[in-house]
């Protein structure tokens, strides 16, 4: 074949040109440290790229989320962490105000203490995240949840639960509403509470309170009533269901329930059984105080007021178990975002290594390239330089 | 004698034109085009004697120019192919560039979109977070407007650069012409001697000619030659030329049409090959694409979007209002139509959307609908009329005016609507995060029962925000406002109003529960978490998914496009150097052959000169013999 002196020149030029357009890839992929310079060097992998970005994307944002809820679940179990403390005080100020060594002005101030604690719950439970939003306001958190009307609380928030994403279809819930912490306990033992008759004369108080068969229980009013040294147990249609000798500390059982009482009845005394109902946690401290002030300096009136107490230890009781049950429920969700933390952490790595293996550079094997390539271009010009100095005119 | 001076002579003559030959093929080296060229030597005839016949000498028969006809079409078509190529590829690797570059493309506010939904889902009521969402979604909208700008630019400049190349192409086929009529009195003068340099000044031509749009030749009996281009219609016939035009389409669309000669009826679509078929190939297959994909994108995260904000709830109280300007379809009127008709093209089931332009028809009587990509008919639903739109393809159609049998508009749903996107709301308030009820179970409920936040099943519903009772009469049965029994299965919700009510737990007689609008100032997030969540939720149907998906589709395939084109154009660099090599080792002037041919030619030169003086000195002996 023949070659023309033109062709020689210029595929020798076009050939350089080619090595140096190689090398400009090569020393910007070095420069960027970068595999691919746009999508069309690798679509597949560039599209590959893009869906785990996206896909860390992501993952940042569910890392974000799990951080806030951690934040705030932290709060709520700290602020519950509170109110259990607030509710074991007033236990051991309920029972020291039992004894019977107290004298009223020593009452009076173990009372004032507990009102103290009843505002210290209210003031928790209107506790804000630093930020101006209520913890326990539900999704209604612009404004203090509660207001105290001197006998119960009244909610203003709502009772929606805030979720935050954490995973694909991972939410979870970064508090709970106020109305359901606070205002949700029943009192008494939670199926029937007993309340002494103001009128009652004798010494007579509770002193347990219990159901032996709940499915007994029809939620009925009752009436306990002493007469002569015998009980009547009557419905709320003044049906008498049960009746018998009172015998002091010995159980009376009827439709259910199981009640013992201390001390001697006077004739007339009784008592009331009724369904439980919803009370809120300071309604519940403002009633102990109250007990707590009332006089005791006769029998009677401390037949009532341990009544009130037996029944307010009770609610004390289910009352710190409800806010420990919130408490425990903070504490697992927050156990659980710290484990998606970690699984998210996990992912992201994972994510990252697959991205920098589809597009970093192998640096090693971009240097040897670069080598290579420059080592064929100077070949190749080196070759041009002699090449074109060969012509038979030089001969003639 | 006579007969040793003439030879001597003619080897004189014939050898000095061999070495102009020569030396015009040095001269030539390096032009372009140029054709190497040979004087044929032959031998003049003999004369006849007694013995035998006796040589009379040489002759220069012709000077040849070595070329192959063959090579010389494959030079023009590869010329066709290599220009297609070099267009298509340029614009497909802009487009490419344009799409996947980190800083230009639109990864990062598709990103900053989402995790700034996700912050305003963290702190729902902080306006820092809400004025941040606002602030990436317009980062996202600005993008988007200038990516569409870039596409249109270059769409632009596909139009400037056709009108340049129809301008090049008849200046071309204008000279062929002058050339053709040249050649054909030059073939007639000397006797069928060809004009070497106009010849190959006039493959020259045709190779440029080639590299600008896809040409056939068929040579004539004169030495002219006819072109035409690949459908066929004739460019240069003998010494006659005809020019292209562009004039704007039927549409007006903004983009030209090129037509042929003095008719208006264009030819665009049946031209194709060299720069002038790259072009109209980077219109179909880069621009196109591209900014229906684009489009496509745009619209699906406004309207998604949008509906996804109306089943919200924002600071002030109100229910979502539009999140983007709703996106709107463009319908352009033929020019050629005869009646007032107007169209208007909304979205219905955006998913459903193509990326094709469409075609809409009316015959008359009614009304039909054509995927221009594939040009298979649309089904359509509907009358045009307001209120009961033309329904196809994920396209509402409104048309106002009276249309004529024969009316065609050209439908664009996508191709400018990312041009058009803005965010609809400034204030940071508006942003609808909370949902925009809330459900509340009475404190005295007795039963388990708790109720979660309702889901919204028809943001549209009139009745939406007003306030329900749901009172349990029995652990099954329920009233609602205290009125009607209905039946209570649990873990199926209570549907009321345009909502849906999950109840967990087992409700107990007498229990109630609210469900009311949740006022301003709320504090929920289950609106701002489902629009962070529209980033992994399939919004486009025939699997082309999430608006992220779809946007790593558009970049894949503008990348892919490339890819190819840069491969295919590397390809028919490969095949035209080859084609090139070709042509020079037949046609390529080699200097070093050349110097041999010089020294060959000239030794033959001294020689016959020798023969000269021979014969002189035979001559010098004779007279002397003579006189002496």
């Amino acid at each position: 074949m023949r070659v023309s002196t033109a062709l020689l020149h210029q595929s020798a030029i076009n050939r350089m040109q080619s090595q140096q357009l190689s090398l400009l890839r090569v020393q910007t992929q070095l420069a960027t440290q970068q595999k691919y310079l746009s999508a069309a060097d690798a679509p597949a992998d560039w599209a590959a790229g893009m869906g785990i970005e996206d896909l860390l994307a992501q993952t940042e944002r569910f890392q974000a989320n799990a951080a806030t809820a951690q934040h705030r679940l932290a709060l709520e179990e700290n602020a519950l962490g509170e109110g259990i403390d607030i509710l074991s005080r007033a236990r051991v100020l309920a029972i020291q105000a039992n004894s019977g060594s107290q004298s009223d002005s020593s009452r009076a101030t173990i009372a004032q203490e507990l009102r103290g604690l009843r505002d210290a719950m209210l003031a928790m439970a209107n506790r804000d995240d630093g930020q101006g939003r209520y913890i326990f306001a539900g999704t209604d958190d612009g404004n203090a949840p509660f207001t105290w009307n001197g006998a119960s609380l009244s909610y203003g928030g709502d009772q929606q639960v805030r979720e935050l994403q954490i995973g694909n279809a991972r939410s979870i819930a970064d508090g709970d509403a106020g109305s359901e912490v606070f205002q949700r306990v029943r009192n008494g033992n939670g199926t029937y509470q007993v309340s002494a008759s103001a009128g009652n004369t004798g010494g007579i108080s509770l002193k347990t309170a219990t159901v032996y068969d709940a499915s007994q229980y029809d939620g009925d009013t009752y009436t306990v009533s002493f007469s002569g040294g015998n009980y009547e147990v009557r419905d709320s249609a003044s049906v008498v269901v049960d009746s018998g000798a009172y015998t002091d500390g010995a159980a009376i059982r009827a439709r259910g329930f199981e009640l013992t009482f201390s001390n001697s009845p006077a004739d007339g005394d009784s008592f009331t059984l009724q369904p439980s109902q919803q009370q809120d946690v300071v309604a519940l401290l403002d009633k102990l105080a109250n007990i707590v002030a009332s006089p005791q300096g006769s029998a009677s009136q401390r037949g009532i007021a341990q009544t009130g107490i037996q029944q307010a230890l009770t609610e004390l009781d289910r009352a710190e178990v409800h806010l420990l049950s919130f408490q425990t429920s903070a504490g697992i969700r927050l156990g659980n975002v710290e484990d998606t933390v970690d699984t998210l952490d996990a992912a992201s790595i994972d994510a990252q290594s697959t991205l920098s293996g589809l597009r970093d550079l192998d640096i090693a094997e971009a240097a040897t390239r670069l080598q290579q390539e420059l080592l064929a271009l100077q070949a190749a010009q080196s070759a041009y330089v002699k090449v074109q100095g060969l012509s038979l005119f030089n001969y003639l | 004698m006579a007969d040793l001076l003439s030879i001597g002579v003619s080897g004189l003559l014939a050898y000095r034109r061999a070495l102009d030959t020569t030396s015009n093929n040095i001269a030539n080296a390096n032009t372009p085009g140029y054709t190497r060229q040979r004087a044929e030597l032959v031998s003049t005839p003999g004369i006849g004697a007694g013995f035998g016949f006796i040589g009379t000498g040489v002759e220069v028969a012709t000077i040849r120019r070595l070329t192959d006809g063959i090579v010389n079409t494959r030079l023009q078509s590869d010329a066709s192919s290599y220009s297609r190529l070099e267009v298509f590829s340029g614009f497909a690797s802009r487009v490419d560039s344009l799409l996947s570059d980190p800083a230009a493309g639109l990864s990062q506010p598709l990103k900053g979109l989402y995790d700034a939904a996700n912050t305003v889902a963290q702190n729902p009521t902080s306006l820092a977070a809400r004025q941040a969402f606002i602030g990436t979604s317009e980062t996202l909208a600005t993008r988007m407007r200038e990516t569409q700008s870039q596409l249109d630019q270059m769409d632009g400049e596909v139009d400037t650069r056709l009108r340049m190349t129809v301008e090049e192409i008849n200046n071309l086929t204008q000279s062929i012409a002058d050339l053709n009529g040249e050649i054909a009195f030059n073939y007639g003068q000397f006797s069928g001697q060809p004009p070497n340099d106009l010849l190959d000044r006039r493959d020259q031509l045709l190779q440029e000619l080639s590299s600008r749009v896809g040409v056939f030749t068929v040579a004539q009996e004169d030495g002219s030659i006819n072109v035409f281009t690949g459908s066929g219609q004739s460019l240069v016939i003998g010494q006659q030329s005809t020019d292209l035009g562009v004039a704007p389409d039927a549409y007006n669309s903004g983009r030209l049409d090129i037509v042929y000669g003095t008719s208006s009826a264009p030819i665009t679509a049946q031209l194709s090959g060299g720069a002038l078929g790259g072009l109209i190939d980077v219109r179909r297959e880069v621009i196109d694409p591209a900014r229906a994909e684009l489009g496509r994108l745009a619209v699906g995260i406004a309207e998604s979007f949008n509906a996804q904000h109306a089943e919200g709830m924002d600071l002030y109280g109100d229910l979502g209002g539009d999140f983007f300007v709703p996106p709107q379809g463009v319908a352009l009127a033929a020019t050629a139509n005869g009646g007032s008709a107007s169209v208007s093209v909304g979205y219905g089931d955006f998913s459903q959307l193509g990326d094709g332009d469409y075609e809409l028809r009316y015959d008359g009587a009614s009304w039909s609908l054509r995927d221009l990509r594939t040009g298979s008919a649309v089904a359509l639903t509907g009358t045009g009329a307001p209120g009961d739109p033309l329904v196809g393809d994920g396209l509402e159609l409104t048309i106002s005016g009276s249309a004529s049998a024969g009316d065609r508009f050209l439908v664009r749903p996508t191709a400018l609507a990312a041009g058009d996107i803005q965010v609809s709301i400034s204030d940071p308030s508006r942003v609808a995060a909370a949902s925009p009820l809330r459900a509340a179970a009475n404190v005295a409920n007795s039963g388990s029962a708790t109720a979660s936040t309702p889901t919204i099943d028809d943001a549209a519903n009139v009745d939406l925000l007003d306030a329900v009772d749901i009172t349990f009469t029995g652990p099954n049965t329920y009233q609602i406002n205290g009125s009607g029994s209905f039946t209570f299965t649990p873990g199926t919700p209570i549907s009321v109003n345009g909502w849906s009510l999950n109840l967990t737990g087992t409700p107990a007689a007498g229990d109630s529960f609210t469900v009311s609008a949740a006022g301003a100032n709320n504090g929920d997030n289950t609106n701002a978490q489902a629009l962070a969540g529209l980033s992994s939720q399939s919004i486009f149907g025939g699997g082309r998914g999430s608006a992220l998906q779809a946007h790593a589709g558009l970049v894949a395939s503008a990348g892919l496009r490339a890819q190819q084109a840069g491969m295919r154009l590397d390809a028919q660099a490969a095949i035209s150097a080859q084609t090139i090599a070709e042509r020079e080792s037949q046609s390529g002037v080699n200097l070093d052959e050349e110097a041999a041919d010089l020294i060959r030619l000239q030794q033959a030169y001294q020689a016959a000169a020798r023969v000269v003086q021979v014969a002189d000195t035979i001559f010098q002996t004779l007279i002397r013999a003579a006189g002496g």
